[in-house]
């Protein structure tokens, strides 16, 4: 019987169903999720002279001249990034700081105020633009683990229990006013919620979200009255978010991890955006003594929401991230350590034309280097950060990171054995010299797979299986730093080879 | 802070936001709006209301005396109310 080619793609990466001869991929790592390909995924690039160890907080807010400041958190510090490194602009009185481990700093900008939360420590704020040190923020809002901008009031939420709060109780400012915290007080006031246990946090922009960790609520301002404020309503029951920092909103759709697994809301529709999908994979792959700290961050630059976890007891940071694109509803994975991560806004631009061509010098301004009006000066364009393993600040702009593909289980000749000679990559991988495909194999669903060893493409474009085997799946290894744009899947050369005996 | 009326007779010392207290130093007008809280509206029935204050002198003036002393009075009872809680 003459070979055949046969295209196995890669697929939609959905590791909670049976892969035997579907159109899914059944590992996919360091990369994004195309829709009808995977993407590169850059690594983290260090771009600061001085660490930040043991970093648990990261932001950037936006100064009155539209430039971006970057502030660090550690457990007994606050910090703001400058050329010359991390300067300490902690609070002048009141001492350390003191989260608690695995806690995080939150962060909201409100106007030209950055306020900064911890559960154990005094709500803190200081002036973007002209501020040096964090202080008390005026008026004695409660210690709280989340704060969020909606509207015109300022949400304080995981409030510290004691003073007539518990952690089912939430507290707004007064309208317009972050010091206004006089409940009654121009519209500041406080709600508890009897059921549906502690509030996580609070989400959103026109459509409030209340997150608690065993209910969702919306919340909707009522301009006007002045009786009720908000009205309060909930949508989602027995099901919650259970990480304090596991949500995040984007045109106020809601994102959040919940017991099992993610979901997205839009309004009172609720999506199970996991399920089917990556839910059971991720519970049975993640810490679960951790979940309560798995961390939501919402890009602006792309389509994707990433989630940061750690995989087990031993991790000592966030070590995976598992991305949703919710333009194609696709999911994929990443492994990445890191302390902390955020949404950055560049910072100034290196003006330096000496580093911007391909040239030494360009006294005469007429090389081929960006000209000095070109949009690719201007600061502020929004990328992922985060406090790398040693403590960098790094953007996630890096070279790419080593990729792993897998295409689903395939019967290439139903019940016969095939011989695959070839498999050709069909990827647009530049001078892949060093990169993989290896077949594995098995005779019978009830086996274990056994993976041959990798083999090197060639010249041809093509690897040299020489394979022989029932139930055969492909797995693609792109190395590090490699450059290329999108991989779909392998061509393979196979022909029936006999029965199993 | 406190409150008097235009003769000069003080009317009650309640708290001021630090916005609040800025804008009256720089010789503008502030409006409270208050209401009984959501969680205290069974114990303390519904009250709302507004009042005008601004700065003259050293003195901040109340210019609707019965809004500002009914604002007082739930305070105090919302302190009370939320250490009984």
């Amino acid at each position: 019987m003459p070979a055949k080619k046969v295209p196995v793609e890669f697929g939609e990466w959905r590791p909670d169903v049976a892969l035997l001869d579907t159109k899914f991929a059944s590992e996919v790592e360091n990369v994004f999720a195309g829709v009808n390909s995977y993407l590169p995924f850059p690594s983290l690039l260090p771009f600061a002279p001085t660490a930040l160890p043991d970093a648990c907080g990261l932001y950037s807010a936006r100064t009155l001249s539209g430039e971006w400041k970057i502030y660090g958190g550690t457990p007994t510090k606050l910090w703001t990034w400058s050329l010359a490194g991390w300067v300490d602009i902690s609070r002048t009185t009141g001492g350390d700081y003191h989260v608690q481990e695995g806690d995080l700093w939150m962060f909201e900008q409100s106007g030209q105020k950055l306020v900064a939360v911890n559960v154990n420590d005094d709500v803190q704020v200081i002036d973007i633009d002209s501020g040096t040190h964090f202080a008390a923020l005026a008026g004695s809002p409660p210690r709280a683990t989340n704060v969020k901008q909606i509207g015109d009031f300022l949400f304080l939420s995981g409030l510290a229990t004691g003073g007539g709060y518990t952690n089912r109780t939430i507290q707004w400012s007064a309208i317009n006013d972050i010091t206004g915290w006089i409940v009654g007080t121009n519209l500041s006031d406080m709600q508890e919620f009897g059921d549906g246990g502690p509030v996580q946090g609070v989400a959103g922009g026109e459509i409030g979200y209340i997150l608690q960790d065993r209910a969702i609520r919306t919340m909707q301002f009522l301009p006007g009255d002045t009786t009720f404020i908000f009205s309060f309503s909930r949508v989602l029951d027995d099901r919650g978010c259970i990480s304090k920092y596991g949500f995040d909103s984007i045109a106020n759709v809601l994102y959040f991890i919940s017991e099992d697994g993610f979901y997205s809301m839009t309004g009172q529709q609720v999506m199970p955006i996991g399920a089917d999908k990556v839910n059971e994979w991720f519970l049975a792959n993640s810490d679960v003594e951790r979940r309560n700290v798995v961390h939501c961050i919402a890009g602006v630059n792309k389509p994707r929401i990433v989630w940061a976890y750690h995989t087990n007891t031993a991790a000592p940071m966030y070590d995976k991230q598992i991305i949703f694109d919710w333009s194609n509803a696709r999911w994929s994975k990443s492994s990445i350590s890191a302390h902390v991560w955020a949404l950055l806004g560049s910072g100034t631009p290196n003006l330096d034309l000496d580093t911007e061509g391909p040239e030494p010098g360009d006294f005469l301004l007429d090389s081929t280097a960006k000209s000095l009006d070109s949009f690719a000066y201007v600061g502020g364009r929004p990328l992922i950060g985060a406090i790398n393993q040693d403590g960098f600040l790094s953007a996630l702009n890096g070279p790419n990171l080593p990729a792993t593909m897998e295409t689903a289980e395939v019967h290439l000749s139903p019940g016969m054995r095939s011989f695959v000679s070839d498999a050709y990559p069909l990827d647009d991988t530049r001078a892949d010299d060093t990169g993989t495909v290896a077949a594995g194999t098995r005779e019978r669903l009830q086996d274990a797979y056994v993976w041959e060893p990798p083999v090197m493409i060639e010249i041809t474009g093509s690897a040299a299986l020489y394979s022989s085997s029932r139930l055969m799946r492909f797995r693609r290894f792109i190395p590090a730093a490699k450059v290329w744009t999108h991989a779909q899947g392998v061509q393979i050369e196979a022909q029936q080879d006999g029965i199993v005996a | 802070m406190m409150i008097f009326d235009r003769d000069g007779n003080e009317l009650a010392d309640i708290p001021l936001s630090e916005r609040n207290q800025a804008v009256l130093d720089h010789d503008g007008e502030i409006v409270i709006i208050y209401h009984t809280p959501q969680m205290l509206r069974s114990t303390l029935g519904e009250r709302n209301g507004t009042f005008t204050l601004r700065k003259t002198g050293d003195h901040i003036v109340a210019a609707d005396v019965v809004s500002l002393r009914a604002y007082a009075d739930l305070q105090r009872a919302i302190k009370v109310a939320r250490e009984t809680n």
